[in-house]
Order: structure tokens, then sequence, then C-alpha cells
């Protein structure tokens, strides 16, 4: 850990040099991650893409901010998140003239593609799943779903998470547990 | 032992309990807790089986191909110079140590306790600009999260977190002010006025009256105000944290 610590840490000092093989390497390690997170909050592959390449161009030009004692995987995170959200803001002010979708209205799982194969039947529940995980998470604020995806699906600690959304431990942790019991709540049709 | 809180069992969940053994041995011998705990465990599982669409093994190596050309036409943000902050950050050091005093009187140890080791003034310079730099991070949060949530979630949370950030908001706002921070002060001014707004509604406000407060929000630009602030702090907390090193 110590290692990896110190080899982060030399990576940072040479991007904040501007070394670009530097950035290149925390490009290649970081996408993927990034690329999660960012579908998990905006349920798009094309907005994903976008904000993953958004937060990596918005680090290169942060880069002077960064500070040597954060964990660069957090603070990009953090970025990315920041992104995320702001999309969604954007998003949902060019939907409001729409009739809001009502995520209660959502059926339990039923198969909807009359099939004999079991391995068609499971693609369909598995879309019908995703869709309704989408909805669900749809009903939590923006902060208590990035703090559910950071700690659900990512696995970051509380202080991680705490660090990502610039919340205090107590605040994140809060967070999490909202989200958990809202998804919970809107799941009992399902998961029975 | 007395039964495990649903926070427990979720923080339990996560390996995040301060004493999990004691956890552990309430959940073998109680089985209304271990019914509880089976149903979290079994709906938060569920969840994991939401995919994420497959990406290729070389996705990090497209992105940088996409991202190189970007780059060049990208310079580094230019950190603003040390004398922006300067005065503003002397007030608002006297104004912490007038509340950190209050704080310590109030709640500290008794007077014969021994005094704290002084701290350098850059070391002072970095957790104030720290402390406000925090403060304006958690502002934009809680107004997003405000912007963000459904109107059906009302606003008991939101209202909570800023009832509690516009007591600290005050005194870095009247610390820039009496340190002639015009710009730093109006955009404090602004915030403190919208947490007090969040604040101060009624409890079965309405949709409309959020929107309302949403709509302010986006009009004074209040987001894009904070951020750009809480960048301007952090690029000097950053710079004077490298001078403390060398």
């Amino acid at each position: 850990m110590e290692v990896m610590e110190a080899s982060q840490a030399t990576a940072v000092a040479q991007v904040q040099a501007g070394d670009h093989a530097a950035f290149q390497v925390l490009v290649e390690q970081h996408s993927l991650a990034l690329f999660r997170v960012a579908f998990r909050m905006t349920r798009s592959e094309s907005d994903a893409e976008e904000v993953v390449q958004e937060t990596f161009l918005r680090a290169y030009q942060q880069r002077e901010s960064f500070e040597a004692r954060s964990n660069v995987g957090t603070w990009l995170y953090r970025i990315a998140v920041n992104g995320c959200i702001d999309l969604l803001r954007k998003r949902k002010r060019h939907d409001a003239h729409l009739e809001p979708l009502d995520s209660d209205e959502v059926s339990a799982p039923v198969l909807t593609l009359a099939s004999s194969s079991p391995a068609a039947d499971r693609l369909v529940y598995s879309a019908q799943l995703s869709q309704r995980v989408a909805n669900v998470l749809e009903r939590l604020s923006s902060v208590e779903r990035a703090a559910f995806v950071l700690r659900h699906y990512e696995e970051l600690s509380t202080e991680g998470i705490a660090q990502s959304l610039g919340l205090s431990n107590s605040a994140a942790k809060q967070a999490v547990f909202r989200a958990v019991q809202k998804m919970r709540k809107a799941l009992e049709p399902w998961a029975r | 032992m007395k039964h495990l809180s649903d926070e427990q069992l979720v923080s339990h969940y996560y390996s995040e309990l301060d004493d999990p053994l004691e956890a552990v041995k309430h959940l073998e011998t109680c089985d209304d807790c271990q019914t509880r705990f089976a149903a979290l465990d079994r709906d938060l599982s569920f969840l994991k089986k939401a995919a994420v669409p497959d990406r290729p093994e070389d996705y990090g190596h497209h992105v940088w191909q996409r991202l190189e050309p970007r780059l060049k036409e990208t310079p580094a943000q230019v950190v603003p110079g040390r004398i922006v902050f300067r005065q503003w950050k002397l007030a608002v050091a006297a104004a912490l140590l007038v509340v950190t005093g209050f704080v310590a009187g109030r709640f500290g140890p008794g007077r014969e306790s021994p005094q704290p080791e002084p701290v350098s003034e850059t070391a002072r310079d970095r957790i104030l600009l720290t402390t406000v730099a925090d403060h304006l991070d958690q502002s934009q949060f809680a107004l997003l999260e405000l912007a963000n949530g459904a109107d059906s979630n009302g606003l008991d949370s939101d209202q909570a977190r800023a009832g509690e950030l516009v007591a600290a908001n005050r005194l870095y706002r009247q610390s820039a002010s009496q340190a002639g921070e015009a710009s730093l002060a109006s955009v404090l001014d602004e915030l403190e006025r919208v947490l007090i707004e969040i604040a101060n509604q009624p409890p079965d406000v309405t949709r409309r009256e959020l929107r309302e407060i949403r709509r302010r929000i986006d009009d004074e630009d209040l987001l894009f105000k904070i951020r750009v602030l809480s960048s301007q702090v952090r690029s000097r907390e950053k710079k004077d944290s490298s001078k403390s090193l060398l």
C-alpha cells in the first residue's frame, strides 16, 4: 500500500509538471471505474462516456489544485460525481415540460416476452431488473444516489465517500443509510 | 444487548461497525435481528445484480485516444495570487478564535488544563482555508441535493443541513465583509439568504414553494459562484501547503 501511495504521488507530481505519459497511466487506470459510476448515476452510456471525458479534462485543467495527501481515485470520483449532478440537473430542466414518469407505476417483475428459452427469459428479466433499479435510483436525491453508488457498487469506505462528495463522515454515512432505506422500500414488491 | 438498529445492520452489512464482534455475537443468538439482517442482505444483494454495459478490456486506452488531442488545448488553471485572501483570512482567524474560545470555555476541560501549543501562521492559514473550503463544498452539495431532489422528498433533511450551515456562513460572511473582501462577502451573503430561506420553510412546504427556491438558486447562478469561490480557496490552500513543506 505504501508503495502504491508513493508511486501515486510520483505519478501526480509528473502530471502536475505536464507529463502526458504519466497522465495517460492515470486515465487508463481509472476510466472503467469512472464509467461505472457515471453510468449508474446517469443511466445513459453516451452521457457516461461524456462524463468520463470531461472528468479527465477537468482533472488535467485543475491538476495544480490536487493535494498531495489526497487519493487520486477519490479526487477523480469527486469531479465525476459533480459532472453527473450537473448533467442530471440540465436534463431535469430540459425535461421539465414533459409529464414526469411515476416510478411507482413500474410494474413488478413480469416477463413480458413470451419465450420458451430460459436464456431469453433471463435476458428479459435482467433488463427489467436494471430498469427497475434505475427507476428506484431516480427517487433518491443526487447526493444519496452518489453515496449509494460509491458505497454499494464501488465499495468505497465512508471516509472515501465523504471525501468524494465533500461531506462529513457522519453526513456520508447518513446519506448511504437513507438511500438504503428508500431503495428497500421501493423494491418491496420485487425483492420478495 | 438490545436489538441492533436498522442503521447498525446497514453498517454491519458494509463491515463498518466499530465493534463488529459484538454485533456478530448478538446475531447468533437473536432470531429477530437475524431475520432482519437476512432480509437486508437479500435486498442489497438483489440490487448488486443491476448490470453496467460492458466496456472493452482496453477501454482506458480508448478514453485516452479521444482525450489526448483535447489536452493540448487545455492549459492548467492559473492559481490566483496570495494577496487576494490575505486580509480575509486574518479576519476569519479572529472570528474563529472567538468561536473556538467560546466552545472551549463552554465544553472544554477545566482551567488547570495545559494550554495547547501555538500553531504557526502558515499552519493556521491552512486550517482556515480548509475550513472555509469545506464549508463551501458542503453548501454546494446541500443546494445541489435540493435542486435535484424529487418534489415528493420534501425538505426535511435539506432544512436540517441548511440550519447547520447558516451559522458558519454568517461567521465567514461577516469576516469577509470586515476585511473589505466585497465579492467574497457578496457570494456568502447570497448563499446565506438562500440557506435561511430553506431552513425556515414550514414542514408542509408546497411543491410550488420548493420550485420557487430551486428557481432562485438557478436564476442567481449561485452554484456556479460557490464552485468558483471554493476552487479559488482550495488553490490557495494547496499553495500554502506546498510552501510549508519547503
